[in-house]
């Protein structure tokens, strides 16, 4: 029987953005009665290299090779899906994707059965559902690997250690759960048996909020859904289980006595050559149906880890054969696992980069930039550096403050007839009035507005540099001589212009200044700052008069010309209550009404710098 | 207020000793079966002294002649030999004289300077004093003194710390015999641990240390499963065990329920044969298998603070540590839990003590490889006083033999620390196997297959192994000669 066929509306909307005639490999998860759903894509590297190798460890487990996707009219299909067949290892039935070049029009799916391909209908599988229907599992643990510093003992001892790993005697927990996963009893837990679901797992993980003497299955099952909202990542809705790994230490006995199982003894070695001890502390994603049994849980999560280590094992191994100096003095550095959820993908990626490597390194930037060119994805913007990484909710330490995050989501409608949103692409946090102490009411609402411009390409990956405070504007003002020392440390304002230049001096960032001649003109630009969010997606900060705003978001209806401004107020001084400060306009959509008729305004509209 | 149970053979016990020796002390090994209960497990006369005062028994001792460095060092030999369920709880004194049980006497007061004597001396004659255990160090111990003459009985609770405090507790004889639930578990040790500081040689005994100090961490971080399970710490032993005999026998019907309906779905009986594989029998030799998961992490508490590091020598640790414990059934399942952990710690350090105890050199010679062999456990048997006591419950002691060491060492060891005689046949030697010889061998198959065997059992064993192994190949040698003279001799005759 052939399996049912989806098709992730996110990689619909990448593969409409290939124009170039190429090909490439198709990433799915099988699950329920034979459903495959197509998740990814990555596209050759260069004619006829296909680069799986290279880039199937990156997915979370359970998404596998499963296909090949052809771009524009295709010649050598054959031989690609011969190639492809031999390593899909999850199905017999390859699949072929045949889409023509810059649109979805004509797409066509077909299994290949029996040496022959048939087509097969497909469908669409929208965001809401994805994350509805699947969640992902976050592992954590922690290896050494004792070797030398060269490939070969790399390989054979991460061979080594996979094979430790799969030898059956590792147990999972779900923290703050007494919830266990091991290879002979499968998962143990009073209300589950061997036909519970993952959904069931996740109905039973506690969220911060929810007192466990209350909770009973009914709201257990109510607040299930949320559990995203605490463990998952910032900025996507999937529901993520945390994992944790132990080793079971004590052997089964085989057959009837203990007697086979010998005492201790210790070996000590006087090794010939030096060796390293290294670090490996992973992280391993897995995706998975809600309605994945439970029972496969134990073997995903093992194949989770074993892909990271075979991340680790390639980054480590790269890095060898790039230095070429001797092996043997190489100190080799310690590998970390870094997740990505790049809001195209709508799947988490994950990459092993090594520490005290930076992300500015030739060879770094080199490997990103294939990365970026196998993904389709621009090379103009930053998604994989360490900075783009996942922030995971759980993660978050709540006891350091932080701002709100993209406080716009949930606001009121602006009510424009006709109108089309055009928003802020990306996280940004809410800065405002009198926080962190600072005393700034009356004058601070610039410096706030830049610290959310900052947040932005902080979030976004463009920078690692931490918010700059008010001193520290201040002091960069003065420092080029743009203001007087009296400046430093004074409650004075600062306009658009002074924002540019901080822009350029902390971040690298140019920005536009756009002139208004008055509040009543302001309805005229919003066709440009249309553009600008569409294009570019920064926050833009609005000064003049005596007021400074962030504008995050226009509605702009072309035919009527009439708009509405996304506004994030920095003048707000309560505390960060999200109702509050959407149910009283702090963040909302306002009409040009909004600022003074008679004063001028200028306009700082950062723009991206090109960056991977 | 703290009570202590004891049987009716350890009354009889205190009578003997008294009886036979006038004036006797030793100590207590007891188990703690709730917050206020305490149950004693065991008595042992010290019998240290008994030479030199075999002439003197008309003398009139009192707790002033103690040697307190012959207590404590037979509370610390016990303290190694007992389960980890077990501790050594406090001292006994039994005599013929009836001051020796009178609160008032002169002689009561003796006995908090001896209390605090023999603490001092354990602490300091064994630094891992505290490290004995996965918790804190007990402070509290029970005094019994026991007067012949009016077989009355004082029981007291000692309190260590600002010179000792006395204060009063509870004590019972129990008509029948003490239950125990036993529990076993093995723990696998197969760690390999760089050595990192190669420019000087590397001291075995340090290396040890070192191994004792993570495995403790992490057993402290560990958990316990129960028969494959994971149970909860609040739970007490008794219920865990009429749940698992209920779930069992529901899981036997369905399972028969299953196989009469035909294999129609092979998951949800293969699920319920895996409970079936060790249920828990009751009646007989109950025998709880526990298991231990520990935590896969680099490092336990600040996972940034690791670093790459270059090391030039490894050891590596195989084989296990086999741990055998007896419970209480009112024993909560954290108690449990902790015996256990406690149990596996207890035997590594002593193990390793006995192993080092026995070098003369501390240092690894250059060789490249050196393969120690710690002694292994082995388990006997506390005879139990009546005799109609079930074979359940009699509780295991343990003693570490290194290879090729008879019994007999350990039936000596049992008469001297615990004042048990010990038939040799019936010490159980087969708890843990002997280290497999071939054991490290694949580890350096591919280094240097020849000439192998010159470099490997650089004399690791201690000397007491040493001589008993050059015993042995003296009489092979003088045998060998024998043969050959033989049968030189038949050929010269030819």
């Amino acid at each position: 029987m052939l399996p049912k066929l989806r098709i992730s509306a996110f990689l619909l909307k990448r593969l409409e953005r290939v124009k170039l005639q190429c090909s490439g490999c198709l990433y799915g998860v099988f699950y329920g009665e034979s459903t495959l759903l197509l998740l990814s894509f990555n596209v050759e590297s260069s004619v006829g290299e296909l680069n799986y190798e290279h880039i199937q460890h990156k997915f979370p487990a359970e998404l596998d090779l499963c296909g090949l996707v052809k771009f524009g009219d295709c010649t050598d299909t054959q031989a690609h899906l011969n190639e492809v067949i031999s390593s899909v290892d999850i199905t017999d039935n390859p699949i072929l994707l045949q889409c023509q070049l810059g649109t979805l029009v004509g797409l066509r799916a077909s299994f290949f059965i029996h040496g022959k391909l048939e087509q097969v209908p497909y469908e669409v599988m929208e965001a809401p559902q994805l994350y509805n229907d699947f969640c992902f599992t976050r592992l954590k643990c922690g290896f050494f690997l004792h070797t030398a510093p060269t490939p070969e003992s790399i390989a054979k001892e991460m061979h080594a250690l996979r094979k430790r790993v799969a030898d059956g005697s590792l147990v999972f927990n779900v923290p703050q759960t007494k919830i266990y996963v091991s290879s002979n009893c499968g998962t143990q837990h009073q209300s589950f048996n061997s036909d519970s679901l993952i959904e069931t797992l996740i109905a039973e993980i506690p969220t911060p909020t929810e007192s466990p003497t209350t909770s009973n299955k009914k709201k257990a099952a109510a607040t299930a859904p949320e559990l995203a909202k605490y463990y998952g990542a910032v900025g996507c809705a999937y529901d993520v289980i945390n994992i944790d790994v132990l080793r079971c230490r004590t052997r089964e006995l085989g057959g009837g006595d203990a007697s086979s199982h010998p005492a201790l003894s210790v070996c000590i070695t006087n090794e010939d050559s030096s060796k390293q001890q290294v670090p490996l502390e992973l992280e391993a994603m897995a995706m998975l149906c809600k309605k994945t049994k439970l029972l496969r849980l134990y073997d995903v999560l093992i194949e989770s880890i074993c892909r990271s280590l075979r991340l680790f094992e390639q980054c480590l191994t790269e890095r060898l054969n790039e230095q070429e100096t001797a092996a043997s003095e190489t100190l080799l550095l310690s590998p970390r696992s870094y997740h990505f959820y790049p809001q195209e993908f709508g799947h988490f990626l994950s990459c092993a980069y090594l520490e005290q490597l930076s992300d500015d390194e030739p060879s770094v930037q080199e490997k990103r930039k294939r990365l970026h060119r196998q993904f389709a994805l621009p090379a103009t913007r930053p998604y994989f550096r360490r900075a783009n990484q996942c922030r995971f909710q759980g993660d978050i330490d709540t006891s350091t403050w932080t701002p709100l995050l993209n406080t716009h989501l949930g606001v009121r409608p602006s009510g424009v007839t006709d109108g089309k949103e055009y928003l802020v692409n990306g996280n940004y946090h809410y800065y405002h009035y009198l926080q962190q102490q600072v005393q700034d009411k009356g004058w601070g609402c610039a410096y706030r507005s830049l610290q959310t411009i900052c947040s932005w390409f902080l979030l976004q990956g463009y920078t690692e540099r931490a918010i700059p405070t008010h001193l520290e504007i201040q002091e960069y003002l003065h420092k080029i001589n743009d203001k007087p020392s009296s400046f430093v440390g004074s409650s004075q304002w600062i306009g658009s212009t002074e924002l540019s230049m901080c822009l350029q001096g902390f971040l690298n960032v140019d920005s536009k200044i756009l002139h208004v001649a008055s509040g009543a003109e302001l309805s005229t630009i919003a066709p440009e700052l249309a553009m600008h969010f569409q294009t570019q997606g920064t926050p833009v900060m609005i000064g003049g008069g005596v007021l400074a705003h962030t504008i995050i978001g226009v509605d702009y209806c072309v035919q009527t010309g009439q708009a509405k401004f996304l506004i994030l107020d920095p003048h707000y001084t309560g505390a960060d209550d999200l109702s509050t400060i959407q149910i009283k306009g702090w963040c909302g959509w306002k009409s040009v009404d909004f600022w003074d008729k008679k004063s001028y305004y200028n306009l700082c509209m950062p723009q991206r710098p090109i960056l991977y | 207020m703290r009570t202590v149970l004891l049987s009716k053979s350890d009354e009889l016990y205190l009578e003997k000793c008294a009886q036979e020796h006038s004036f006797s002390y030793g100590i207590i090994v007891g188990h703690q079966a709730d917050l206020t209960k305490s149950i004693v497990v065991h008595l042992a006369r010290n019998s240290e002294e008994d030479a030199d005062l075999e002439d003197l028994t008309d003398v009139r001792l009192s707790i002033r002649d103690i040697n307190s460095h012959a207590l404590a060092s037979q509370w610390l030999s016990a303290s190694k030999m007992c389960p980890g369920s077990f501790d050594v709880i406090g001292i006994f004194i039994a005599s013929v004289r009836p001051e020796m049980a009178n609160e008032q006497s002169e002689e009561f007061r003796n006995a908090k300077k001896l209390f605090s004597d023999v603490y001092d001396v354990l602490l300091k004659s064994n630094s891992s004093f505290g490290v004995y255990t996965t918790d804190m160090a007990q402070t509290d111990y029970v005094f019994l003194s026991y007067s012949l003459a009016d077989k009355s009985l004082l029981c007291k609770n000692y309190t260590y710390g600002n010179g000792g405090t006395f204060s009063s507790m509870d004590y019972r004889f129990v008509e029948k015999p003490f239950e125990w639930i036993q529990l076993e578990c093995n723990y696998d040790l197969d760690d390999v641990i760089p050595i990192v500081d190669t420019t000087r040689r590397i001291n075995i005994e340090e290396q040890f240390q070192n191994i004792i100090v993570t495995i403790r961490k992490y057993l402290i971080a560990s958990e316990v499963f129960l028969q494959n399970e994971m149970v909860e710490d609040t739970m007490d032993l008794q219920s865990y065990i009429k749940k698992k005999k209920l779930k069992d026998d529901k899981l036997k019907e369905t399972a028969t329920n299953a196989t009469a309906a035909a294999a129609s779905s092979p998951t949800a009986a293969a699920a319920s044969t895996l409970h079936l594989l060790s249920p828990i029998d009751n009646s007989n030799g109950c025998v709880i298998r526990a298991s231990i998961v520990m935590p896969v992490k680099c490092q336990l508490n600040n996972p940034n603070d690791i670093k790459v590091r270059e090391f030039s020598g490894t050891l590596r640790m195989s084989g296990m540590i086999f741990s055998r414990i007896y419970c209480n059934s009112r024993n909560s399942l954290a108690d449990v839990k902790r015996f256990l952990r406690d149990d596996v710690l207890r035997s590594l350090i002593t193990r390793i003590q006995v192993y080092c105890d026995g070098l003369t050199d501390p240092h690894v010679t250059n060789e490249a490889v050196y393969i120690s062999e710690p002694p292994r456990r082995v388990f006997f048997s506390i005879p139990a006083e009546c005799g109609n006591c079930l074979p359940c419950s009699s509780v295991q002691f343990s003693e570490y033999l290194f290879r090729g060491e008879a019994p007999t060492v350990a039936v000596a060891q049992a008469k001297q620390v615990l004042d048990i005689e010990l038939d040799p046949e019936a010490i159980d030697l087969d708890a843990e196997a002997l280290p497999d010889d071939g054991n490290f061998n694949h580890f350096h198959a591919d280094r240097d297959a020849v000439g192998d065997d010159s470099r490997r059992m650089s004399s690791s064993m201690p000397k007491r192994e040493l001589s008993r192994s050059l015993y042995m190949i003296g009489i092979a040698v003088a045998l060998l000669v024998l043969l050959a003279s033989v049968a030189l001799h038949y050929t010269m005759a030819g």
